[in-house]
């Protein structure tokens, strides 16, 4: 039997191309040190520290359950959100383990999990089902930010939900576990990034030799390229189609990540800043090696700045504009701009750099 | 990159006959890849024909013996058509059909009576609480509906994702199988559904409309091999997606892997599997009406492993095999196949395990979800994690192929909303 001689020319090929094409192993590692310092572990220490003050004020709260409690906790609720947006785009090393990421927000929740667990939990008023240990292990769906939304800001919910100084209720309970779970969480995949016998940086930092989660070092800027593509596609089809819908008559606000707290919009731009980051920290020293890639990295640059600007212009809040004709050519339009910079990031970026996009968590039904 | 050394040093060994032998054509594995896909709908066919039979023979006589051998023949009917998911990503023309066949998970009020604890109500779907089966008359989105005539046509047509909500399923197996079953009211505990075969006995008649839900159960079923029918056919010899699969060498490779990777990862990892486990929700599982889901989740995985191997047991026992991607990509990187072949089988033996707690040890997958079952948990986690790292081993057969992102980022199941994390 003849071989196909496209097979077995091209590796060859592939070789002959090197000199020209390739980026050497220690380009791959910097890009990927780089983004580990410079990227994501100041945003696991946002994530911790953000949280940690969390769990101080549902403490507080529930101490002394008071309007002045209450409004600290909700302020505080955005700002950990903001931390949580700004790297929730990642997706492989310790905030997978043990489902965190998951658990630190279950969205979107097609199947209305969310309501439905929480109602049962605060209807059973079970205080054990409040021990850490049986809380971590329940259903992911009560135990995040998207959980303590419900429960600080649903409406009609006051600081006399929350019970009193002699007796804090049982939603009060509740809330401060969903804050301890989260301050525990996030110190954790903070600590196991940087600490610990086997601390995640230096997988990362080993990859360029190889080991048991990357052949080598292009494997791990792969993931993180494959990361931001993937976060690009949830902006589209999840943060802004699902409330799009056909039109603006079919509209669904509610199905808006954030539409109790107003903040859909505001979670969409941190996404895209912390992506721009990604991509400024790891990706354009890549392609700046190659000057016949400049053409490439501008158009990407453009297409971030146009996404900015587009979400600038929608009117908020998300839930309601996509119902107004005129608010919902905004939002369409700010799809439209997202979709191109994600086309660029998965179609174009992986073969000026010559890596593969991999598979993307997001595919199935 | 550094894959380039041992790259070299398989083709300096490519002059001797054993290794020229081994290696395939591009051609020569999609022809293969075409045959296979070809058997395994045919099978699919062949059995959906037999619980056709099973549901006559139900419906002529409703008796419990009947009804019994009718879930035996759809179970068995499931075992080879999950063989075939791995052709559904990457090859567009199965990806828009298998919504007909397999659309999970459903809304089953939309179908017939559901147990107070479904709820009467959801923001999400109007028609939660439809029930065809009791209502001649519908409104589907301010339209009138006559389903006075229960038809293959009108179910397909008319009620089938009704006002644009996927959850209302009113076609294939799973809307079959909820009529053979009925809801599984047992939660995380023991027991599947267990509709009596008098719901479809027109003169003893229990659960309402008896004559309505025969002639659901009828009509699902002939819509079912009509449609198995037709994707069958696309398969042969001058079918539409044998064609578009041979028209171009590079895009067919990489539907093969696209198809195993993206069935691997978001679908049943994801979708299908780990949700379930991290909501301990036993609506979340996939067949869970008759509680065939580690059947269903089993020869899932079975079914990438024919596509990456070129080998099918069809299920009248003969073997298929020939030329495959497994030779590809062991001729460009004999180490990366070898680890692929080996996570293939580890997932195998993961969902093995599921198989044997509900065949040999009573536990059924729903009752593995359970918040208070940790074991349980862990032992789907494990198979999660099992096709998690088969995924990173088919990206690497992908860069061993030089297929890179083509048609990743161009596979229409990735364009599609609604994917859960």
């Amino acid at each position: 039997m003849t071989p196909h001689p496209q097979l077995l020319l091209g590796p060859l090929l592939a070789l002959l191309a090197i000199p020209t094409l390739a980026i050497s192993a220690d380009r791959w590692s910097s890009a990927n040190l780089a983004i580990v310092d410079h990227h994501v572990l100041p945003r696991y220490a946002q994530l911790a520290s953000t949280t940690a003050t969390l769990a101080e004020r549902a403490q507080a709260l529930c101490t002394t359950p008071a309007a002045a409690q209450l409004e600290a906790l909700r302020s505080q609720f955005h700002t950990a959100m903001d931390a949580w947006q700004g790297i929730s785009h990642l997706r492989f090393g310790p905030v997978t383990l043990f489902m965190r990421n998951y658990r630190f927000q279950l969205w979107p929740d097609k199947r209305n999990s969310g309501e439905r667990h929480l109602n049962e939990l605060l209807t059973a008023a079970d205080p054990q089902a409040l021990v850490p240990d049986t809380f971590h292990n329940g259903s992911v769906a009560v135990q995040g930010f998207g959980a303590l939304e419900r429960l600080l800001f649903e409406e009609g919910v006051d600081a006399a939900d929350f019970g009193s100084a002699a007796a804090p209720s049982y939603r009060c309970q509740v809330t401060l576990a969903v804050a301890d779970n989260l301050a525990q969480m996030a110190h954790e995949v903070d600590n196991e990034w940087r600490a610990g016998e086997h601390p995640y940086r230096q997988v990362i930092a080993s990859s360029a030799d190889g080991n048991d989660q990357f052949y080598g070092s292009e494997e791990a800027t792969a993931r993180f390229l494959n990361n931001l593509h993937t976060q690009l596609q949830v902006i589209v089809d999840q943060k802004l189609e699902l409330p799009l819908d056909e039109s603006a008559a079919k509209a669904r606000g509610r199905r808006a990540e954030s539409w109790r707290t107003h903040r859909s919009l505001r979670n969409v731009a941190l996404d895209l800043a912390a992506l721009e980051e990604l991509y400024r920290v790891g990706v354009v020293p890549l392609l700046q090696e190659n000057p016949a890639q400049q053409a490439l990295a501008q158009r990407i640059n453009t297409a971030f700045a146009t996404t900015r600007a587009s979400a600038e212009a929608v009117p908020q809040p998300l839930a309601t504009a996509v119902s107004d004709p005129t608010a919902r050519r905004a939002v369409e339009q700010l799809k439209n701009a997202t979709a191109e910079l994600k086309r660029l990031v998965g179609s174009e970026l992986p073969p000026a750099l010559g890596l593969p996009l991999g598979f993307n968590s997001l595919d199935g039904d | 990159m550094n894959r380039a050394l041992p790259l070299l040093a398989a083709l300096s060994l490519a002059p001797t006959a054993a290794t020229a032998e081994a290696t395939p054509t591009a051609q020569a594995v999609l022809s293969h890849y075409a045959d296979v896909a070809q058997a395994s709908y045919e099978d699919a066919l062949i059995s959906a024909r037999q619980l056709q039979q099973a549901v006559d023979q139900l419906l002529a006589e409703p008796t419990e013996p009947r009804l019994q051998a009718a879930r035996a023949a759809w179970k068995a009917a499931r075992a080879p058509y999950q063989q075939t998911e791995a052709y559904r990503f990457g090859n567009t023309i199965v990806d828009e059909w298998e919504g007909k066949v397999n659309a999970w998970p459903l809304d089953e009020g939309l179908i017939d009576y559901v147990a107070p604890a479904y709820g009467s109500e959801s923001d999400e779907n109007p028609l939660y609480t439809a029930n065809i089966i009791a209502n001649p008359q519908l409104s589907v989105a301010g339209r009138a509906i006559d389903a006075t005539t229960i038809t293959p046509q009108l179910l397909a047509e008319s009620l089938h994702e009704a006002d644009g909500v996927e959850s209302n399923v009113a076609t294939g197996y799973h809307a079959i199988e909820f009529l053979l079953w009925g809801q599984d009211r047992n939660g995380t505990g023991p027991g599947a559904g267990d509709r009596p075969a008098s719901d479809f006995d027109t003169s003893h008649c229990t659960g309402g409309n008896c004559d309505r839900r025969a002639a659901y159960l009828k009509a699902a079923t002939a819509l079912l091999v009509e449609d198995l029918n037709w994707m069958s056919a696309q398969w042969g010899s001058d079918g539409a997606a044998r064609k578009a699969v041979l028209a171009e060498p590079k895009q067919g490779l990489s539907a093969i892997l696209t198809g195993m990777g993206s069935l691997s990862y978001g679908e049943l990892a994801g979708e299908r599997m780990k949700l379930g486990v991290m909501l301990h929700d036993p609506e979340e599982e996939h067949d869970c009406f008759s509680d065939n889901t580690h059947h269903s989740h089993f020869y899932d995985a079975l079914g990438i492993r024919n596509v990456y191997t070129g080998r099918y047991t069809r299920i009248d026992g003969r073997q298929l095999s020939g030329p495959s991607v497994a030779d590809l990509v062991a001729a460009r990187a004999p180490e990366t196949d070898q680890e692929l072949r080996a996570k293939l089988d580890a997932t195998l033996a993961k969902m093995q395990v599921l198989v044997d707690s509900a065949e040999q040890q009573g536990v059924a997958y729903d009752q593995l979800l359970a918040a208070d079952n940790p074991t349980g948990n862990a032992k789907v986690m494990a198979a999660v994690e099992a096709l998690v790292n088969q995924t990173r081993s088919i990206e690497r057969a992908v860069a061993a192929l030089e297929l890179d992102a083509l048609t990743i980022e161009g596979s229409d199941s990735l364009d599609a909303p609604e994917k859960v994390q």
